[in-house]
């Protein structure tokens, strides 16, 4: 179905968020298009399905665009930071590559300034976003287990994902500690769900699920979303937001997959294209009225970025541990440090997250970077030792916002239409520098605790930068925020964003159940409010 | 009468390309008899299959070192040497240019263990985790029962519920 030019709703952007809102409008019945640069993603392509997957995943199907380098790819200029950033161009977005680790926020995490005096405090509150959250919980199937004491009660749909034996060690540890874990909230089926499989335990979620038992939004809320008449248009890049002379958006300029130029104008548009896009869009929306970049009369676009940095810690253990088996990144979490505590020297808190080992190639090639495995007479033991005997704890650090962390318009870089290329420039501050020291500590203790003869630490991580935050931020003060209290951005009234460039603060989880949560809120806040919505 | 020496010479000069790519693999991932065994690097045709061309824009920086190396040393070249002598030369080029070594280490391994021969080597299937997927045993939960005990961690803020 091709809508006719004007549409009620544009959204740009069908990743996480972007899916979310479309779902959730549809039931109005207006006119909703989303615009994606990338197409379908196609399971029977992943890595997992190929013979050379673990070779795959490091080329063509890598999580880095400037390594990935597809057409719908954009290069992004990450020489000024230490972080490189992660993302997937296509219908799902993120979710196609993420482990679909899937903890929400806590209460603290909405008020740091009041608590903490860092940050700031959101201009809602969980008890506000819980109903969200649990709808999305619904849509995606979260498996897990009731009863989590470093949360509020919530509901899951599905069992937990078995703990393996890497999970057993680190629970050992943890137990042994007295230290709090529990199984993962994990976007994967455990049973059949909403017509999606139950998951086999591939291993390599982060290059696709081939099963389908991952919860990414091409399989969720697209196919929902389409049936209720939202038309989704693949390979079109959005180059600009238009605007008249009333401050409001009337639409947008996009490149289809032939390069070929084209309009299409909107009552609404919806930005969804990440804490790097949603900025790199607006700061090339100039025109008369908003020189510096469209919603940018305060200089807060692209300023703020946060991430969260990562210290991963590897244990090497003496017996097998079937490591390459089951979802990489889900397994299980502790939140034992999670909130603050001002006797460790940094503010906020961290979530351990539980990783499981890799393939015979990763193996060899992280071994080789941190020197474990050798070349030469020694190889094959030092190899032997290593492989499918490291489990791994990550500490997902909460990451402050900072106006020098930005995202800009790189003056010479730009993609395969000739936009500018976003550039980051990043550093990690000291609370969270404290943070990542204390994480890489209590992760080896853990360890140690579980039984490792061996602990390697990487922090920060430099292939880490899956969370994209804070970038056009959400808050009620228009000379201090990018959006109201609701996704509406102060200068621009039929504008709205939902990705996770609104967010206020990153707290220490990852973060897509509260992108998607937030993507619901502004959209019922939109349905709530259609009789004035532009007041 | 020129082509075909052309020919004879394109294809000697490939043999001791390869010969030279397959020396320089051995030594850096050799074979292993004993405690499992395992393949050495030059006998997978994943190396042996390789083009001048492929092995030049793969170890390029390692195989000129070893050519300028022999010029300068005279016979017997680094090919025709024993793995120990050969594994020793390599380890002055690590003290000289570490990158390098390196390098040719990370080509090897790329190919050496995305190779169905070391797959099954390492006891593994050699097939794509789909369909077939993995086992997992089912959890024994009573692992949480210490957890289950504790009290509520989380923060409570005032008017936002209560803990359980």
């Amino acid at each position: 179905m091709t809508q006719v030019d004007p549409i009620d709703v544009l959204i740009v952007g069908a990743g996480a968020s972007g899916a979310a809102v479309a779902w959730s409008l549809a039931e109005t019945g207006m006119r909703i298009v989303c615009l994606e640069q990338g197409g379908w993603p196609d399971p029977s392509e992943y890595p997992s399905t190929k013979p050379d997957n673990e070779l795959l995943q490091l080329g063509p199907h890598s999580y880095d665009p400037n390594v990935r380098r597809r057409p719908e790819d954009y290069p992004i200029d990450v020489s000024d930071s230490p972080i490189s950033i992660a993302n997937f161009n296509g219908v799902g977005g993120g979710t196609v590559l993420y482990a679909g680790h899937f903890p929400r926020f806590h209460p603290s995490d909405f008020r740091t300034r009041t608590l903490d005096g860092v940050g700031d405090d959101w201009p809602l509150d969980y008890q506000r976003l819980e109903p969200f959250y649990a709808q999305n919980d619904r849509m995606v199937g979260v498996a897990g287990l009731d009863g989590d004491p470093a949360y509020p009660p919530k509901e899951v749909q599905l069992p937990p994902v078995p703990l393996g034996l890497v999970g057993e060690k680190l629970a050992a540890g943890f137990n042994r500690l007295g230290w709090h874990w529990w199984p993962s909230d994990s976007a994967i089926a455990t049973r059949p769900y909403e017509g999606r499989d139950r998951c086999v335990n591939l291993g390599p979620c982060m290059s696709g699920c081939a099963q389908g038992a991952k919860s990414s939004t091409d399989l969720t809320y697209w196919p929902a979303a389409q049936r209720a008449g939202v038309e989704l248009r693949t390979h079109c890049r959005v180059r600009e937001v238009l605007v008249d002379d009333d401050d409001m958006a009337t639409g947008v300029v996009y490149y289809d997959e032939d390069g070929n130029e084209d309009r299409i104008s909107a009552e609404i548009v919806i930005l969804a294209c990440n804490g790097i896009g949603t900025p790199r869009l607006l700061l090339n929306s100039t025109s008369k009225r908003f020189p510096e970049g469209l919603a940018n009369r305060t200089g807060l676009v692209g300023k703020n970025l946060m991430h969260h940095p990562y210290a991963y810690v590897q244990g090497v253990f003496e017996d097998p541990l079937d490591s390459y088996k089951g979802p990489i990144g889900c397994a299980l979490w502790s939140q034992q440090f999670y909130e603050t505590d001002s006797s460790r020297g940094f503010v906020r808190g961290y979530t351990l997250q539980s990783s499981r080992g890799f393939g015979p190639l990763t193996t060899a090639l992280m071994g080789m970077q941190s020197g474990r495995v050798s070349w030469g007479e020694g190889h094959h033991d030092s190899f032997g030792a290593y492989f499918n005997r490291v489990a791994a704890l990550s500490a997902i650090c909460e990451d402050l916002p900072e106006l020098h962390n930005t995202v800009t318009l790189d003056p010479e870089l730009v993609d395969s239409d000739g936009i500018p290329a976003p550039r980051v420039t990043y550093r990690v501050g000291e609370n969270t520098r404290n943070m990542l020291q204390h994480g890489a500590e209590r992760a080896s203790d853990v360890l140690r605790a579980a039984g490792a003869r061996d602990v390697i630490v990487q922090a920060p991580l430099r292939n880490a930068g899956w969370h994209l935050l804070g970038t056009a931020r959400m808050g009620v003060d228009p000379e201090q925020s990018v959006v109201n209290e609701w996704g509406r951005a102060h200068d621009v009234k039929n504008l709205f964003i939902v990705d996770g460039s609104i967010f206020v603060t990153s707290a220490g989880v990852n973060p897509t159940p509260t992108i998607q949560a937030l993507a619901l809120y502004i959209a019922d806040q939109i349905k709530s409010r259609l009789e004035n919505l532009f007041d | 009468m020129a082509h075909e020496e052309h020919e004879r010479g394109t294809a000697a000069a490939e043999t001791d390309d390869l010969s030279l790519l397959l020396s320089l693999v051995e030594a850096l991932i050799p074979a292993r008899d004993a405690h499992g065994a395992m393949p050495a690097a030059s006998d997978l045709p994943e190396f042996r299959g390789l083009s001048s061309q492929e092995a030049a824009l793969l170890y390029g920086p390692a195989l000129e070192w070893l050519r300028g190396r022999d010029r300068v040393a005279g016979p017997p070249g680094f090919a025709s040497l024993d793995r120990q002598a050969r594994q020793a030369i390599l380890r002055e080029l690590e003290e000289e240019a570490p990158d390098v070594v390196n390098n040719a280490f990370v080509q090897t391994a790329m190919r050496y263990y995305a190779s169905d021969a070391v797959a099954r080597a390492l006891g593994l299937e050699a097939r794509p985790p789909h369909p077939r997927g993995y086992g997992l045993d089912e959890t024994n939960w009573a692992l949480l029962d210490p957890v289950r005990a504790m009290e509520p961690l989380y923060k409570t803020i005032p008017g936002q519920g209560e803990k359980t």
